[in-house]
């Protein structure tokens, strides 16, 4: 542990939300750690994994939560939510009441996550072309009214499933340094001010720095 | 095709020129011929008058036939008319249903809306009694039309259809034979002379043509007589009858308004003064308006704005915008409010508070301008810091204020004991005086904090338990420390002597200054000065170690403590307990049932010191054997004579000095000295050990810290219960306070049993989720396996126990980032910071207060 590979310029809590059964274990075993059970049981409690990934030179760490939601108290619930600046919100393809149920799923997230949360539809088990029951451009209809990215994923057979994860990771990377680079503006403005500022982009020295403030992106 | 025929025969008459009797408005023109026909029309019509004349038509004179012509010519137009009006009325019948429909729509849309305005008895009553005059009236429009339908479609279609028609039907007829007739005239008239048998034959058939005409001719006449006279009263039949059923629709329409036009006029008053009411309410709201304009630029005005001795306990109140902690800093607006010496804010009303700063003495606040928003200021706590924004530069200083002012008056609420304690440290023993002058105040302020709610009153139930007004060593007024492995409240000094002694003798904390976890101060709660006095006392008592005052001295003070702690750690069980431990065990199978039993035992035992009693039986007894283990700790401390006699001195003191319920003790002295013997199950015949063990898993506190007080190794397992520890037994028992008091006694979280499984497996395996996340939290490994190789996680999986299954997979992951995080940055700066850690803090911290609350 506390190797050169668990280092990581940012990190970032995202959560997989959809109806049971649509394959968010598949996706989050598919893209942490390569592997796809066909008859995998249903999960118990939250599962948490990590996988880095790099964008513009920058290691962002992902920590996706993952939840057959049959937790009893509200502290779970809470703490599912708490934090999590992503939300991949999938369905099935193959079962309409799966997509229906997509519109619970985004009051949920309006009631418990933060405003700013990224949220990206995902379509899984696009391989079942036979049994398709949601057409792709209804979804992407739903996406663009919803103002929430849209995908079509295969845990099964690995599509799009890596840039399911590498979209929404990089546009919450956008937003977050954005911010920074506000923030950082604001800061330049009153230079008098000897509030020492943790949010300073990284040069070598300040690295650290930054690290603990993306920690608070959890 | 008959139609086309008449007319023509109509337009042909005309043609030529004939003028006759005018046929039309016959009633004005004078009745001619003779009186047969009158005589046959009479009995046809009575008072109708002939409108041909049947000599005339005998004769089949041209006027006859000029009249004939009139006749059908008038017949054909007046069935034109008459199709015409038919048709008009259909059309004014069918507008008339829709309409109805339509206003049957509308009734019911008034219904409605009387439906939904219930709650104003005004208007639903108005919109009910007008709907269903509408309503009425909408139905008599309906019998209108069905009327109309009836009288003039129906019964004038009728007459056109039938009565029409058949007289076109005989006057084809008419029209042939006529022909005929004129055929026979002809050839009558072309009979050659010479041919008598032709001649004859001629004259014949035009006789006999001429008397079918003549026949016809009358029959004919006949049904224009009575046709004419038909379509005069078909037509007013027709029209009376309309003319009543609008009469009928009208009045009906008349007594329904009629009848609710009191209501009508009394609602119209009553409207009026609503009008008025609503005009002098305006006024009133504009007037308001006028004065939150007023106030709007009053509001700038901080001064006003909080009160450190605001009577519901809140200082100040308002939205401020808070920055979100996550990676997105999201700007929330949000209802803070200072209360309670904390800053709690919430989204909805129905959401409950969430606390920003626990306890304000430990935060500082301070503007902050080098943010993109203006008006910005920072709580800044031990483990995180706050931004807020408020509207304004002035609401911004009112907040900074206010939470300064929050922070000063949280200080004085303790500041008063403190200063206290300060001056009965340095000051000498004799200004106890001072003392008494300040417990009203100090009584004062405690009334004061029983506003406030959630684990302040818990705080308070600790302080108002019994003998915890008194420091427990000294009987000092007013503890404000504590020793949480003990249990007991005690004075700023003998806080600092236990602190000498060592966190393995005791563990002090302020109960003003530390912040308290819930499982803490339930755990106080359940112990206190008195229980814990009547176990640890009454062994000094025997060395004649006389209690010290708030007077003594320091020196003498720690004398005390150590001499008592010495005493009760030194006693070690002999032989003949030890054979009690072993009989304990058999007996622990049937511990359900002891629990009531045990615990009202204690409760009643407690009354009277029992190591005094056994220390007083012991001195005359010492061969007893049933009270072999405290007496033998009686025997134990007896070493040397003199102290003997002054323990039986002080048993006497002490007896009398307890309060009133001694009164009692003469009487309930024996019962409980038969009780105890003749029950080998009494708890406290057993050897510390099997007290310890059994008190745990019956989570009675005050047995567990008298197995202690005796020397109970905390760590002792059980050879006959798979080597279980006591805090595995606390863990069975399902009592989180008691797994806390023993973890504070320093139990060892990790220790395990025979079988390899430790309390995290033991609270995972029975889903006491509570203990769970309690020994998480103190830091207990996860990744031991028992003898079948199951690790918590695996055996939470396998009993599909999805919250303990999520609590041990977030510690998991936490201690993962906390290693990975560990070589990079100082070791502590994690803990406090890392949102993960304190995402799986809170979680872990809400699961045990829910178990708390349960319980």
């Amino acid at each position: 542990m506390g190797n050169r590979d668990d280092e990581y310029d940012f990190l970032f809590k995202v959560v997989l939300i959809g109806d049971s059964g649509v394959g968010k274990s598949n996706l989050l075993s598919r893209f942490t750690r390569n592997e796809f059970n066909l008859e995998s049981k249903s999960t118990i409690g939250v599962e948490f994994a990590t996988r880095s990934i790099q964008v513009d030179g920058k290691t962002i760490k992902a920590q996706i939560w993952d939840t057959a939601g049959q937790e009893r108290y509200r502290a779970i619930t809470s703490a599912y939510y708490r934090g999590a600046v992503g939300a991949l919100l999938v369905y099935d393809i193959a079962k309409h009441l799966t997509y229906e149920n997509v519109e619970r799923w985004l009051k949920e997230l309006r009631d418990h996550a933060d405003n700013n949360i990224v949220i990206m539809l995902v379509g899984n088990k696009s391989d079942l072309r036979h049994l398709r029951a949601v057409p792709t451009d209804e979804a992407r209809a739903f996406a663009e009214k919803n103002t929430l990215s849209f995908i079509e994923t295969s845990a099964l057979d690995s599509t799009n499933v890596e840039e399911a994860f590498k979209n929404i990771l990089t546009e919450i990377y956008r937003i977050v340094s954005q911010k920074q680079i506000a923030d950082r503006s604001a800061h330049d403005e009153s230079p008098g001010n000897n509030v020492v500022d943790i949010s300073v982009p990284p040069t070598t020295d300040g690295q650290k720095g930054n690290k603990l403030q993306c920690c608070q992106s959890l | 095709m008959c139609d086309r025929a008449t007319r023509r025969e109509a337009t042909d008459s005309c043609a030529s020129g004939v003028t006759s009797q005018h046929p039309h408005g016959s009633s004005d023109i004078p009745p001619q011929g003779n009186d047969i026909g009158r005589l046959k029309w009479e009995y046809a019509g009575k008072t109708h008058k002939m409108t041909v004349d049947f000599e005339e038509c005998i004769k089949d004179s041209p006027r006859f036939r000029a009249g004939i012509d009139d006749v059908e010519t008038d017949v054909v137009e007046i069935e034109a008319k008459l199709d015409k009006l038919v048709k008009l009325c259909s059309g004014m019948i069918e507008a008339g249903r829709a309409y109805v429909s339509a206003n049957k729509l509308f009734v019911n849309g008034i219904k409605d809306l009387s439906q939904q305005c219930k709650k104003e008895e005004m208007i639903s009553e108005c919109l009910e009694k007008c709907g269903e005059s509408l309503q009425e009236i909408v139905n008599y429009h309906m019998i209108l039309f069905d009327q109309a339908q009836r009288s003039i479609k129906q019964q004038l279609h009728t007459f056109i259809k039938e009565d029409v028609r058949k007289f076109k039907d005989t006057k084809k007829q008419f029209d042939r034979v006529r022909e005929d007739m004129e055929l026979a005239q002809v050839k009558n008239a072309q009979a050659p002379r010479n041919k008598v048998h032709e001649a004859e034959e001629a004259t014949q058939a035009l006789v006999l043509s001429r008397k079918a005409f003549r026949h016809l001719a009358l029959d004919y006449v006949l049904q224009i007589n009575v046709l004419q006279a038909k379509k005069k009263f078909e037509i007013l039949d027709a029209m009376l009858s309309f003319m009543r059923a609008q009469y009928t629709l009208f009045q009906q329409g008349f007594h329904i308004l009629d009848e609710i036009d009191p209501y009508m006029k009394k609602l119209a008053a009553q409207l009026d003064q609503l009008v008025i009411d609503s005009a002098m309410e305006k006024r009133e709201l504009e007037h308001k308006h006028a004065l939150i304009q007023q106030r709007d630029f009053s509001y700038d005005d901080p001064k006003l704005e909080f009160n450190v001795d605001a009577p519901n306990g809140v200082v100040m109140e308002g939205y401020l915008f808070k920055r979100a902690s996550n990676a997105f800093k999201t700007w929330n607006r949000r209802w803070f409010s200072i209360q309670n010496s904390q800053l709690v804010y919430q989204k909805k009303l129905k959401d409950s508070l969430t606390v920003v700063v626990e306890d304000l003495r430990l935060c500082s606040v301070k503007p902050c301008e080098d943010n993109e928003r203006r008006f910005c200021f920072e709580v800044v706590s031990p483990t995180k810091s706050c931004m807020l924004q408020a509207e304004s530069e002035k609401l911004r200083q009112a907040w900074i204020q206010a939470v300064q002012a929050s922070i000063a008056s949280a200080y004085k609420d303790i500041a008063d004991n403190y200063y206290i304690e300060r001056l009965d440290r340095t000051a000498s023993p004799s200004t106890s005086s001072i003392d008494s002058a300040s417990e009203p105040r100090e009584r004062g302020e405690r009334a004061d904090k029983g506003v406030r709610g959630g684990g302040e009153s818990l705080l308070q139930r600790v302080q108002s338990l019994p003998g915890n007004e008194l420091c427990s060593d000294c009987s000092q007024t007013a503890p404000c420390w504590a020793s949480i492995n003990l249990g007991v409240l005690l004075c700023i000094e003998c806080s600092g002597i236990h602190r000498s002694l060592g966190v393995h003798f005791s563990k002090v904390r302020s109960l003003t200054l530390d912040s308290w976890e819930p499982e803490l101060l339930k755990l106080m709660c359940e112990l206190g000065n008195t229980v814990i006095n009547q176990i640890y006392e009454g062994a000094c008592e025997e060395l004649g170690v006389k209690k010290p005052g708030p007077t003594s001295s320091r020196k003498s003070r720690l004398w005390t403590v150590k001499k008592c702690q010495r005493h009760n750690s030194s006693v070690r069980a002999p032989n003949k307990a030890r054979r009690k431990y072993h009989r304990y065990e058999p007996g622990s199978a049937s511990a359900a049932n002891l629990t009531a039993a045990a615990a009202a035992k204690f409760r009643r035992d407690s009354l009277f010191c029992p190591d005094e009693l056994d220390s007083l039986f012991s001195y005359f007894d010492t061969g007893s054997g049933p009270r072999s283990l405290s007496s033998d700790s009686g025997l134990g401390g007896s070493t040397d004579g003199s102290t003997d006699i002054l323990v039986f001195g002080s048993v006497v003191d002490s007896v009398t000095e307890e309060d009133e319920e001694s009164e009692e003790s003469s009487s309930g002295e024996v019962e409980i000295e038969q009780e105890v013997s003749s029950d080998p199950e009494d708890p406290r015949e057993l050897h510390p050990g099997a007290l310890l063990h059994r008190s745990s898993r019956l989570h009675n506190l005050p047995l567990m810290a008298e197995a202690l007080a005796h020397g109970a190794d905390v760590h002792a397992a059980s050879e006959e219960g798979e080597g279980k520890t006591p805090l595995i037994q606390a863990v069975i028992g399902g009592s989180l306070i008691a797994c806390e008091f023993l973890l504070q006694n320093g139990a060892d979280v990790n220790q395990r049993d025979m079988r390899g499984r430790g309390p995290l497996h033991h609270a995972t395996c029975l889903g006491h989720t509570g203990q769970v996340c309690l020994f998480l939290k103190r830091g207990a490994s996860q990744t031991e396996v028992d003898e079948q190789g199951h690790d918590p996680l695996s055996i939470a999986v396998q009993a599909a126990n999805a919250d303990i299954v999520t609590l041990l997979r977030l510690a998991r992951m936490n201690e993962e980032m906390r290693e990975a995080e560990a070589p990079l940055g100082q070791p502590g700066q994690y803990h406090s910071s890392s949102p993960t850690e304190q995402q799986y803090r809170k979680c872990i911290q809400e699961f045990i207060c829910l178990t708390i609350d349960e319980s």
